[in-house]
């Protein structure tokens, strides 16, 4: 969020100073703000709708010509699917193949969010905060929603208290004394803050990176002295940082994507190792 | 202690923005569910089926082939032996005819070869019996000349040669 002020902040100093206007991120305005003039949506959930729109369109128009001797993009998006299936099996364990279609809508749709802001004229929705803490929180809710229905709504509650002791009333005891469902609603918490602030802060720094990068090449030559004018034969500065966006985007989706297949798989799975399996995927995911 | 919530809203996030975003993406999700997900693994489930039951079916077409195979080549030796075993008949068949050919035509040689012989010391013997009565009857005739002409004692050498020679020219003549 931290990130979103200083974007907010370097919008409203950009329009405050006029010509010294000092962008630390990218601009915002994209070939859809005509959306927030006519009906105040912003330019990050408009991309974000279209990106959706798009994947839908593309989507519907496969599931129409599906064939069983595949060719072309149905090969691609079957190999997906099976890596997705994979990961589910591999997360979840046997018979994780059914949460496939959640995690691979996660990983397909943020990978795109991720990489439209390549697209000139587009910005990366997830390059704000609100946009991943929708997403964060979707997850969550979904994971939830699982839980409630693959344990019940008892095991569920379950979950949020420790039971070491063979004794119930001991166990309350601890439980009181320790605020181990404190603990455990915190944990739940953070889950969402790791979400969408890891995710959040990946892209909008490459952005904000590829900016600075591009307005760098944008001004040199006239730093130099070799123009005249302060308009722009730019200098492609950014090209490196922009493959390492690339790769950025697909590591952000597939962790957004897989810890929310670990925190299915943390309620799914036995409470014991899930405790143990809970830290190891944070460990992993920091 | 403040909740979660104040930390949040002091942080000026507008919650109906977020709640767009969760929303937008629990639709799309279902969409995805359905377009994206659903017929694409029902495929892959029929490829997996029909490649599994093809591999099946070829597993058992290659043992089906393999017994079928094993019985023609036991067939197809049976069928080698066989036909040596004839070749080796007929070659039998072939000498024995052949053994019996050559002591059917030996001994037909022989048999003429005896005739012949037979023949032969007929036709001497004939021969011979032949010309003891020529020799019998030139004797005769020559006794018959000699005694009819009464020739002095030394021409009886010349008288005989004489006559023998002019009853041989008669005789060869004949």
């Amino acid at each position: 969020m931290a990130g979103g002020e200083i974007a907010a902040a370097g919008h409203s100093a950009a329009h405050a100073a006029g010509h010294k206007a000092v962008h630390v991120s990218a601009p915002e305005e994209t070939w859809l703000h005509f959306l927030y003039i006519l009906f105040g949506i912003p330019d990050w959930l408009a991309v974000s709708l279209f990106v959706g729109l798009i994947l839908t369109i593309l989507f519907w128009r496969l599931s129409k010509r599906l064939s069983l001797y595949p060719s072309g993009f149905q090969t691609l998006w079957e190999m997906a699917v099976e890596f997705f299936e994979n990961l589910c099996r591999s997360a979840i364990g046997k018979g994780g193949e059914k949460y496939a279609p959640l995690i691979g809508s996660f990983f397909t749709y943020i990978l795109l969010l991720n990489l439209i802001g390549l697209i000139p004229g587009f910005m990366s929705p997830t390059a704000h905060p609100y946009i991943t803490i929708g997403l964060a929180l979707a997850s969550l809710a979904i994971v939830h929603s699982i839980a409630i229905k693959e344990l019940g709504l008892k095991n569920y509650l379950l979950h949020y208290v420790d039971r070491p002791f063979p004794n119930p009333i001991v166990n309350a005891v601890f439980n009181i004394v320790t605020l181990a469902p404190i603990v455990h609603l915190v944990g739940e918490f953070s889950k969402l803050i790791s979400l969408s602030i890891r995710l959040f802060g990946n892209i909008f720094g490459e952005d904000t990176v590829i900016f600075q990068f591009a307005s760098l090449g944008m001004i040199t030559l006239q730093m130099f002295g070799l123009l005249p004018n302060p308009v722009t034969v730019p200098l492609p500065f950014q090209f490196p940082v922009v493959l390492l966006h690339v790769l950025v985007a697909f590591i952000q989706a597939f962790v957004f994507s897989s810890l929310t297949a670990v925190y299915i798989a943390l309620f799914v799975s036995g409470h014991e190792e899930g405790h143990e399996e809970k830290h190891a995927a944070h460990e992993a995911a920091h | 202690m403040i909740s979660p919530l104040e930390v949040l809203s002091q942080m000026k996030l507008q919650w109906q923005w977020i709640l767009s975003q969760t929303v937008a993406f629990l639709i799309l999700y279902w969409l995805l569910r359905k377009f994206a997900f659903a017929p694409v693994q029902q495929v892959l489930r029929e490829r997996e089926e029909r490649i599994r039951k093809a591999i099946e079916d070829a597993n058992q077409q290659r043992v089906e082939m393999e017994q079928l195979r094993a019985e023609y080549e036991q067939r197809l030796a049976h069928i080698e032996e066989e036909a040596r075993a004839r070749l080796q008949e007929a070659m039998q068949q072939a000498y024995q005819a052949r053994d019996a050919l050559l002591a059917d035509a030996r001994e037909q040689a022989e048999r003429i070869l005896q005739r012949a012989q037979e023949q032969i010391a007929l036709e001497r013997e004939k021969l011979m019996v032949e010309l003891r009565d020529y020799v019998v009857d030139m004797a005769v005739q020559i006794a018959e000349k000699l005694i009819e002409r009464s020739l002095e004692r030394t021409d009886h050498h010349e008288l005989i040669n004489d006559i023998l020679e002019k009853e041989l020219r008669e005789r060869s003549a004949h």
